[in-house]
Order: C-alpha cells, then sequence, then structure tokens
C-alpha cells in the first residue's frame, strides 16, 4: 500500500499531523496500537507552565523568546514562538469545527483547573465547562463553590476536593460546600449500582428525561453565581451534547473534573479529532501496530522506504515522509529493558541514562521531576531523528516521543504535541525529498 | 496537657509479628490480662517481608534436624488451626543438571529421620504436577511444604485475643523501660500518629521486638548480639507454579519460588547488614539479577514474566555465645532475663521463623505463665483460630469470582456475615483482589486498620496485578466515610500509599513496571495535582513563589 504520508501513533501528536496532512493535500495514513495518553488526561491543552529550572511560567507568550535562548533544547525553542501559537490557533480552529471549543485567557496567561484532589493546576486551553481560574490567584472572582458528589459513585471524592480547595490560602475566605446527588437510572440496573464507571453513568445520562431529572436536582442546590464542581460524567460519543443541555437547563457554572480513568474530557478530545481525520478522507488503520521498517542510505544520510506491521505481515507500508507519534514508555513508544531503553520500531537514537538507578528520584512525588520522564528520541532541528547517528531525513518525531522536555514538571505536554506535530508537516513539505 | 495515660496489665508484649500476635493470643486464651504494642502496624516488620513459606522442614532435614523436626510438627498443627491461611501446595526440591543427583537419597533419608513425608517422582511425573518447572530436571521429591500468609495469621491471633479481653495498641512505640530496681515494672511508650506519650504497667514484659529486639534489651541495659541478614525477593505477577519449588541440594541463594495467592514470590538473597542499616533496606540491581537469572533455573517462564516489586527483610539471628566469639543461632532463642541477668520482669523471644510462631509463642508463656502462677495450659494447638474454624479440613478457594467467597477465605465465614449485605457493601473496590466495600468497612472498623497500607496487609486490596493504581484512590474514599477522615487526610492516605509502593517498585523500575510508573505518575501528579496536596497548610505553601518573567 503506498501513501504519501504515514503517521505511526494517534495520540494528540499523530492526529494533529494526520489532520494537518489532509489539508495540504497528502494522501494520509494513521496506524495506531492501543489507547492513546488521551484517554487519561485532562482534556486541557497545557501549554508552558514551569521552566526546567522550576520556576512559574503565568504568561508563556510573554516570555517565551526568553525560555528559547535559556532552553534551546526545549522542542519548543526549535518550533519557534511564531509556529507555536500559530499551531494552537489552527487547533482551536479544528477542534472548534467539530464541535469541541477552546478557549484561553485573552491576555494569553496560564489559567489554573480544579483537579479531583482539590489542587490547582496551571494549563492553557481548555474545554468549555473548565471554570478558568486566574494564574494570579488573588484576582479570582468566585463566591461559592458546591461540590457534588454522585451518591455511590466511587471514581470521585468529593470531600477530598473541598477539603483541599478549603487549605488553599486564596479561598479562605469563600465558602465550599459539598452535596450528594443521586442519578434516578441507577436503580432498577441489573448491575451493581454502586460498580459503576463514569463511561457507565455517561450511557445513562444520555437520556433526555434522565439528564432533566439531574438538572432539576442541581437547580436545587447551587445558584448561576456558586461554581458547581461535577466529576466528568457525560460525553461518550457525543462530545459536549449532554453537557451543553445540562447547562442550558440549569444555567449553572459548571466546572468538571475528570474522574479515575478513563477520562472522558480527554476522549472526547480525541473522539473529535478521530472522526475529523476519516470524514476528511484519511485512512485510519486502529488497533495496528507498526513492527519494522526498511532503510536505505541516501546521501550521507538514511531514507525510511517502507514499514511493516502486525496486521499487513510481510506487506510493505510506503509512503514518501513517516511522522513517528508512538508517545512514550505507556504507549510503548519506547521499551525499557533491564539495563537499558531502547525505541523499539526503528531502534533510533535515544538521549538515555545509562545507570537504572539515575532513572527515577527517591520519592515518588518529589518537587524534582524524574529523569525517566525527559528519556526521548534525539533529533535535529527539523525533527528528523538518527540510527546510529545518521540522519533519517523523511522521517519527522513529534509529541512525547521527543526528547529535551518533562511534559509534566514543565506543564507543556499538549502543547509540545500539537506544535510539533504542526511543525512536522511543515518540515515535510518543505523538504526538497518530497516527491509525491 | 501534661496529662499521661497509664494503664495496667498482666503481660505487656512488645512486638506486633508473627511471634508477638501469637503470644497475645496463648496469653488470652490461657485467662492472661494482656497488651500487646508495636511501633507500626501489625505483621509490618520480618513478618511481612519473608518468603510466606510453610516449610516441610525438608530445606532443613540434612543441615539442621532440630530446626526441621519444629518445623513439621509445626506445619501440621498450623495446617488444623489456620488452614485459613494455609494454601497446602505441596513442595517439589528438584535436582537440575548441574547439581549431585546422589544428594537425593541423602536428603530423602534426612526427611524421613524426622517424620517428613517424602515421595520421589520421575522428571515426568514433576512436569505433569509442576507444568512450569524447569524441563531439564533430573528428578524430583514431592514434600508436604505449604504457604503461609503472614498478614492473615497475625489479624485472626489479634481478632481472637480480643475476645478474650486482650488488648492491642499500633503505631505505639516503646522508648524506654520503667524500672523497680531489678525489676522491669513497665515501659514508656509514645504514640506515633498523635504524638501522645502513655505508660503500661505490667507484672511482665515479653520483647518479641524480632531484629529490634537487641534495642529493647539496650533500654534494660542488657547486652544480646544480634547479626542482621538480608534477604530480598520478588514479587511477580502472577502464580507461576502450584507447588513451592526449591533446589534438592544445600540451602543457598534465590531457591526457592513460592506461590501466594495470586503471585508468586522468587527469594532469597542472603547478606550481613550492619545493625544500623535495618530500617533502611534497600534491594539493589545485582540482587535483582541473581534472583532473576537463579529463579528462572527453578522455572523458566520467571525470565519472561513481569516483576511487581522488591521488596526486603532480616532474618533475626542472635548471638548465643554469650560474649565469648561469635556462635549465631537460626533457631528459636528464648532468653529469660532473671536467670541470664539477674533482671526480672523481662523475657526475650528471639529468632526463630514464621512458621514456628505458635511454638514460640507456647515456649514464652509457659515461662511467664509460671512467674504468674497461672498453671493453664497452652491450647493453641488446638484451638482454630477464627476463620479456620468454617474452613477446616475444606482445601482454601484460590481466587473466586465471588467476592464473599475471597472474603471468607481470608476473614473466616462468621466475619463476612458480619458485613454490609447492601448493594454497596457489596460492590467491588478492588477487581484484581475481590475486595467488597463491606470488607473494607469491617477492616477499619475491626481490625485496627488506620491507613492504606493497613489495608493492603489485611485485605490484599492493592497486592495484585495492578499494585492498587486506581483501587487505592476508590478505598481512600471509604476512609471519610468509616474511618472519620477528613478529605484532605484520606488524600494524604492515598500519597502515602503510592509513596511505600514506589519503595517497592524502584529496584524494578523497567519494562511494564516503569510503563505502570509512568502511567500512575500522570494520572496523580499529571491529573489529579497529588504533589500538592502534602504542601497545602504547611509554611512550604507560603513561601515566596519564583516566577519566570522577562
Ligand atoms: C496516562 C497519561 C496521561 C496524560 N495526561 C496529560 C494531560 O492531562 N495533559 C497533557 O498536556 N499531557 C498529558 N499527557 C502527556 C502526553 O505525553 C502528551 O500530552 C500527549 O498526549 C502526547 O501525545 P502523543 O501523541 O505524543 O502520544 P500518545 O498519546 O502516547 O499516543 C501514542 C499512540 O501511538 C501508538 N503507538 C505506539 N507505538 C506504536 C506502533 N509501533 N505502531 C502503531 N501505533 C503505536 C500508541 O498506542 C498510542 O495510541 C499524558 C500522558 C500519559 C501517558
Ligand atoms: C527474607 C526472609 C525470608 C524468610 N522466609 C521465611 C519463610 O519462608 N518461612 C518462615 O517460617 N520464616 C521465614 N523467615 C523468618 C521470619 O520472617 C521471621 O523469623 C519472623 O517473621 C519473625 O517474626 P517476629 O514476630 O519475631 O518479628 P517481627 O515480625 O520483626 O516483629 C517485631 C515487631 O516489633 C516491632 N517493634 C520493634 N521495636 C519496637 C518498639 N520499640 N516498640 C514497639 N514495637 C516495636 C516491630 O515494628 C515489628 O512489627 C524469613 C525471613 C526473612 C528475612
Amino acid at each position: 500500500m503506498k501513501f504519501d504520508s504515514i503517521i505511526i501513533g494517534g495520540g494528540i501528536a499523530g492526529y494533529t499531523a494526520g489532520l494537518r496532512c489532509l489539508e495540504a493535500g497528502l494522501k494520509t495514513a494513521i496506524i495506531s496500537n492501543g489507547q492513546s495518553a488521551l484517554h487519561f488526561s485532562s482534556g486541557s491543552i497545557d501549554l508552558l507552565s514551569h521552566t526546567p529550572t522550576g520556576k512559574i511560567i503565568r504568561n508563556p507568550e510573554a516570555v517565551f523568546e526568553k525560555f528559547a535562548r535559556e532552553f534551546p533544547e526545549h522542542p519548543y525553542s526549535k518550533v519557534g514562538k511564531e509556529i507555536v501559537f500559530e499551531s494552537l490557533d489552527w487547533y482551536k480552529k479544528i477542534l472548534a469545527s467539530a464541535g469541541i471549543p477552546l478557549t484561553h485567557q485573552e491576555n494569553g496567561d496560564n489559567h489554573f483547573r480544579i483537579t479531583p484532589l482539590g489542587t490547582l493546576k496551571s494549563t492553557w486551553m481548555s474545554q468549555p465547562y473548565i471554570y478558568q481560574l486566574p494564574v494570579r490567584l488573588e484576582e479570582h472572582q468566585v463566591q461559592r463553590i458546591i461540590v457534588v458528589q454522585i451518591d455511590n459513585f466511587r471514581d470521585f471524592n468529593s470531600k477530598m476536593v473541598s477539603d483541599n480547595l478549603s487549605q488553599i490560602p486564596e479561598f479562605k475566605d469563600i465558602k465550599i460546600k459539598n452535596v450528594s446527588v443521586s442519578i434516578d437510572g441507577f436503580s432498577g440496573l441489573k448491575r451493581n449500582p454502586c460498580e459503576l464507571r463514569s463511561i457507565d453513568i455517561a450511557r445513562i445520562l444520555s437520556d433526555d428525561h434522565e439528564i432533566s431529572l439531574f438538572a432539576e436536582k442541581l437547580k436545587k442546590i447551587a445558584s448561576p453565581d456558586d461554581i458547581l464542581i461535577l466529576p466528568a460524567i457525560t460525553g461518550n460519543g457525543d462530545g459536549l451534547a449532554v453537557l451543553n443541555k445540562l447547562h442550558q437547563l440549569t444555567g449553572l457554572t459548571i466546572h468538571e473534573v475528570p474522574t479515575m480513568p478513563p477520562s472522558l474530557l480527554g476522549i472526547r478530545l480525541e473522539e473529535a479529532m478521530s472522526r475529523l481525520f476519516i470524514n476528511n478522507g484519511g485512512a485510519l488503520l486502529k488497533g495496528d501496530q507498526v513492527t519494522k521498517g526498511d532503510m536505505a542510505e541516501d546521501g550521507d544520510t538514511l531514507r525510511l522506504k517502507s514499514i511493516y506491521t502486525r496486521n499487513f505481515k510481510e506487506m510493505p507500508l510506503t509512503a514518501a515522509n513517516f511522522i513517528l507519534a508512538s508517545g512514550s514508555f505507556f504507549s510503548k513508544g519506547f521499551k525499557a529493558h533491564y539495563n537499558q531503553i531502547k525505541e523499539p520500531v526503528f531502534d533510533l537514537d535515544l538521549n538515555t541514562i545509562e545507570e537504572r538507578k539515575s532513572w527515577h528520584q527517591e520519592q515518588f512525588f518529589s518537587q524534582k521531576s524524574h529523569p525517566f520522564l525527559s528519556i526521548g528520541i534525539k533529533t535535529n532541528t527539523a525533527f528528523n531523528p538518527m540510527h546510529k547517528g545518521v540522519v533519517v531525513n523523511n522521517l519527522f518525531c513529534t509529541g512525547s516521543s521527543l526528547a529535551g522536555y518533562d511534559p509534566i514538571a514543565q506543564g507543556c505536554g499538549s502543547g509540545v504535541a500539537i506544535s510539533t506535530g504542526y511543525y512536522s508537516v511543515n518540515q515535510m513539505l518543505n523538504n526538497s525529498g518530497v516527491n509525491r | 496537657m501534661g496529662h499521661i495515660s497509664r494503664y495496667e496489665t498482666e503481660v505487656l508484649i512488645i512486638g506486633g509479628g508473627a511471634t508477638g500476635t501469637s503470644i497475645m493470643r496463648d496469653c488470652a486464651l490461657r485467662g492472661i490480662k494482656c497488651m500487646l504494642l508495636d511501633k507500626n502496624d501489625i505483621a509490618s516488620g520480618t513478618t511481612g517481608r519473608n518468603h510466606g513459606l510453610l516449610h516441610s522442614g525438608a530445606r532443613y532435614a540434612v543441615t539442621d534436624s532440630e530446626s526441621a523436626h519444629e518445623c513439621i510438627q509445626e506445619n501440621k498443627i498450623l495446617k488444623k488451626i489456620a488452614s485459613h491461611c494455609v494454601d497446602k501446595t505441596d513442595g517439589l526440591f528438584i535436582t537440575l543438571p548441574e547439581d549431585d543427583l546422589s544428594f537425593q537419597s541423602t536428603f530423602i533419608h534426612a526427611c524421613s529421620s524426622v517424620g517428613i513425608d517424602t515421595q520421589k517422582l520421575t522428571p515426568e511425573e514433576a512436569l505433569k504436577l509442576e507444568p512450569n518447572v524447569n524441563p531439564s530436571l533430573l528428578g524430583a521429591v514431592k514434600v508436604p511444604d505449604g504457604t503461609l500468609d503472614p498478614f492473615r495469621l497475625c489479624a485472626s491471633n489479634v481478632l481472637d485475643a480480643k475476645k478474650y479481653g486482650a488488648q492491642i495498641f499500633t503505631y505505639s512505640v516503646v522508648q524506654s523501660f520503667i524500672r523497680a530496681g531489678e525489676r522491669i515494672i513497665g515501659a514508656s511508650c509514645l504514640n506515633v500518629r498523635t504524638n501522645e506519650k502513655f505508660e503500661i504497667f505490667a507484672h511482665e514484659v515479653i520483647n518479641a521486638a524480632g531484629i529490634w529486639g537487641k534495642n529493647i534489651c539496650q533500654y534494660a541495659d542488657l547486652d544480646v548480639q544480634m547479626f542482621p541478614a538480608k534477604g530480598s525477593l520478588l514479587v511477580l505477577e502472577h502464580r507461576i507454579n502450584e507447588l513451592v519449588i526449591n533446589r534438592c541440594r544445600k540451602p543457598a541463594d534465590a531457591d526457592i519460588l513460592v506461590p501466594g495467592d495470586s503471585i508468586s514470590l522468587i527469594g532469597t538473597t542472603s547478606e550481613e547488614i550492619d545493625y544500623s542499616e535495618i530500617d533502611s533496606l534497600r534491594v539493589t540491581d545485582q540482587e535483582v539479577n541473581i534472583l532473576i537469572a537463579e529463579g528462572a533455573k527453578l522455572a523458566p517462564i520467571l525470565e519472561k514474566t513481569r516483576i511487581l516489586r522488591a521488596y526486603a527483610g532480616v532474618r533475626p539471628l542472635v548471638d548465643v555465645s554469650g560474649g565469648n566469639g561469635r556462635n549465631i543461632s537460626r533457631g528459636i532463642v528464648l532468653l529469660d532475663h532473671a536467670q541470664r541477668d539477674g533482671l526480672t520482669g523481662l523475657t526475650s523471644i528471639l529468632g526463630g521463623k514464621l512458621m514456628t510462631c505458635r511454638l514460640m509463642a507456647e515456649m514464652t508463656t509457659d515461662v511467664v505463665a509460671k512467674k504468674l502462677g497461672n498453671n493453664s495450659p497452652c491450647t493453641t494447638h488446638l484451638q482454630p483460630l477464627p476463620g479456620s474454624v468454617e474452613t477446616a479440613d475444606k482445601q482454601p478457594q484460590k481466587k473466586t469470582a465471588l467476592t464473599s467467597k475471597a472474603a471468607a477465605y481470608r476473614h473466616g465465614e462468621k466475619a463476612v456475615q458480619l458485613f454490609d449485605q447492601s448493594a454497596k457493601g457489596k460492590s467491588i473496590v478492588c477487581e484484581c483482589e475481590m475486595v467488597s466495600v463491606g470488607e473494607i468497612e469491617y477492616a477499619i472498623k475491626k481490625l485496627d486498620v488506620t491507613n492504606l497500607v493497613d489495608l493492603r496487609r489485611r485485605t490484599r486490596l492493592g497486592m495484585g496485578s495492578c499494585q492498587g493504581e486506581l483501587c487505592t484512590y476508590r478505598a481512600s474514599g471509604l476512609f471519610c466515610e468509616y474511618g472519620q477522615c477528613s478529605g484532605h487526610d484520606s488524600s494524604k492516605l492515598l500519597i502515602h500509599f503510592l509513596e511505600e509502593r514506589w519503595k517497592g517498585i524502584k529496584p524494578v523500575l523497567f519494562d511494564d513496571a516503569l510503563r505502570e510508573a509512568e502511567f500512575t505518575y500522570w494520572i496523580y501528579e499529571g491529573l489529579f495535582g497529588a504533589a500538592d496536596v502534602t504542601l497545602l497548610g504547611t509554611a512550604q505553601n507560603d513561601e515566596k513563589k519564583e516566577y519566570y518573567e522577562i
């Protein structure tokens, strides 16, 4: 089978690259094995919350040039300010067209989202039912917070949210309340209603009658000036439709927090991108895994001629260009052996760390990040990787497969995925080697 | 302030391991009033960090017939009185090409001379019984080895003793003794959770503090030399063997593979360490290497099996030379300090094994009861433990689909009848180990569970393949409901659990363990922002934040 471009991995980086390729009129395939990190993500787009040295960033746009100068190895520094923000703008438009409007602060500041443990995490662009608290927290306008406990739902605990929130100094004087609400549809189920996961509740609440009963209950406990914290229990396959309805029926200010996995907030993003990709004519090979590739010498560089997958066995898939968006350890983009870490498909060069005991910190939740999180593929400025020191000129690396940053500590996972996915396609199109 | 609570009892037991809790039960059954203290949770010392092997005695038959004899005797007793803690798996002693096959007859002869049944098997017979055993074996001998769940054993001891009026204080450390001349009359203690001091006065004090027993003796100005020998083990993701697998040769490193509920354990290495290191045990990369390499010789599949975690314990070996030279005992060491040192009111019971705990308790309680003028005979070898009563003679079930069955196996059917039977009570929190809300409520209210790590020891929640990834979040919420915890405290319990778990994961942080760790970190730090919870309300939280500006 022959394509213009083939993308390995269907996470946020892979879809970004895939959608951009389709826009450029390329015949494109995404091959993706298993769930991407989005299934466990906040569904917000983190741009940049901390420097590698741990300083807090409130406005990524304002400090971008200084950051790029000081941390040249960071993927953002290679992409450059213009393209980073162009890509985010583009992503925002794409997602809006798929029914998920994302917004950010007008002045370009990060905002805080309230987490399922009642702590605050800095992010940049969020879905409509994420209440954006200012990073300059003293400026918040919150009067009262109501945290909703869904009766018998164990994957979200409202007391943890409220008790931790109330310890934040800026919230000292505001009222934070816990309220239990039952969902009528829980009774009369064949299975034990106390074992439902968020995705099961989403199925119940997609019923019009159920959602209006639920709305009636919420109206009794909160007023529009309150922030109503709800676990993410709607939108499995129907995006924001149910939440929009709930908002219409109640007029309340809803703040959704992800529950124990799966996170419906993240799934919404993946489903939206995947639908767009298919509608726009992309070939999505889901549940297949790229196993190896054929490389050929091309001057003093290498060229990836074709790849093989588990399902297609010995039948090669060829393309002019390839994008690697296979994620990190969790997504099997890397594999850790007893004494070394490898990229399993092409054996690309990594910025690896020799001794296993240096892969991690002593404490799990330490103020310093775990070194294994920054392990990734070494690339040139065009994000071409190397195999045994030789550049592969038509393969581009994106997202969490890249070296040089820590997505959690620096709060930049999805931002790097989007901007590098976008940038790689630019590079690919510029690539003199493009011969379609 | 300044008020110190005082308690009085007949016997004060220091240490809530297998030994201490067995003594607690023995005293209680003889009608002796007693209190037990542990600086941590029950079974959190060496008792919770070993192989859990119910020796048949075969391992010691050739080298130490006295130990072998004790083992086979206690093996038979525990199968009767603690059937819910025992899995009668049987064990194989295999001979590999690199071993001397002639050792087999020496071994079989030594076993039969202490009364251990043996059955010689051909390689084909052994493979049929245990398909995962190394197929290149030259021969095997089957013996009545089994497995013993130390957590369940301690919890049952405590449950039974409490029925007869005994009291327990966990998270309470003995800091010094109260003396009246040449007599110990009590101990000064500190509750490490509340930071409150208290005193317990007792006619007799028993030191059952295992490897920490040396410290306890020091509080009484007595000198007892102990030599800690560290042993490390690996937990495998699933049960790869049905029978215990040993090597038929003199005991060596990493040569026992023990199945246990849903997992298997390979161990142990053995290394003498300095006494100052006993509270900071570390499994080294090299030990992990040895365990995998040697373990794969017992069952080659081990090399391809995911490793869940690593842990280490210290064997509490005692020097019984009395100060001249070094004579380390691997057996039971009972020290009557009145006789040995002229200090009355204190008895130490050290050394021994997990599976000889009942015997050690009987020996100790005999000595102490006599001093108290109590003539009641020991009955711990006759009376089944709670939980064992109803299931006695039944083959214990392996992991079953039904929570009530799993729980009955853990706590006995009587206890399960006390569980909340509503839909909520029956709902499952930990799918790997089939732990229900009702079981957790019971554990929090009845089994002295104060945190998620205690809960893990009582119920196996989070011990299976997921290692508590998601179920501990659900369980921590239940501490708000049943344990009168605030939401802030219960989130700290969650973090405490994940930090404890990390200790066992670090040594094996590769392959799937690293994948899982990345996932856990994303969920709890990336998504949930857990690291900030510990800062809330502390001075560090108010520290001036450093901003990155132009
Ligand atoms: C559990 C988890 C939660 C996260 N939560 C957040 C969050 O809340 N916010 C945030 O900003 N970032 C989050 N991230 C960080 C994440 O790294 C980036 O934000 C972003 O999601 C990475 O996207 P990606 O496309 O690079 O990789 P992934 O989302 O990991 O996608 C890689 C995909 O490639 C597939 N794949 C791998 N190898 C092959 C192969 N050989 N053949 C075919 N397919 C293959 C995988 O199955 C997977 O579907 C999270 C990461 C993880 C692991
Ligand atoms: C690696 C290894 C493998 C083993 N395998 C087996 C096996 O397969 N089968 C077997 O039968 N045996 C085995 N053993 C031996 C067995 O584990 C121990 O002999 C047994 O657990 C000792 O129990 P204990 O109750 O005496 O001590 P511990 O369990 O150590 O109990 C002592 C308790 O005292 C408490 N304590 C200490 N100081 C104080 C204080 N100041 N105040 C209050 N409390 C205090 C501690 O917290 C601790 O809980 C093994 C040992 C090791 C190290």
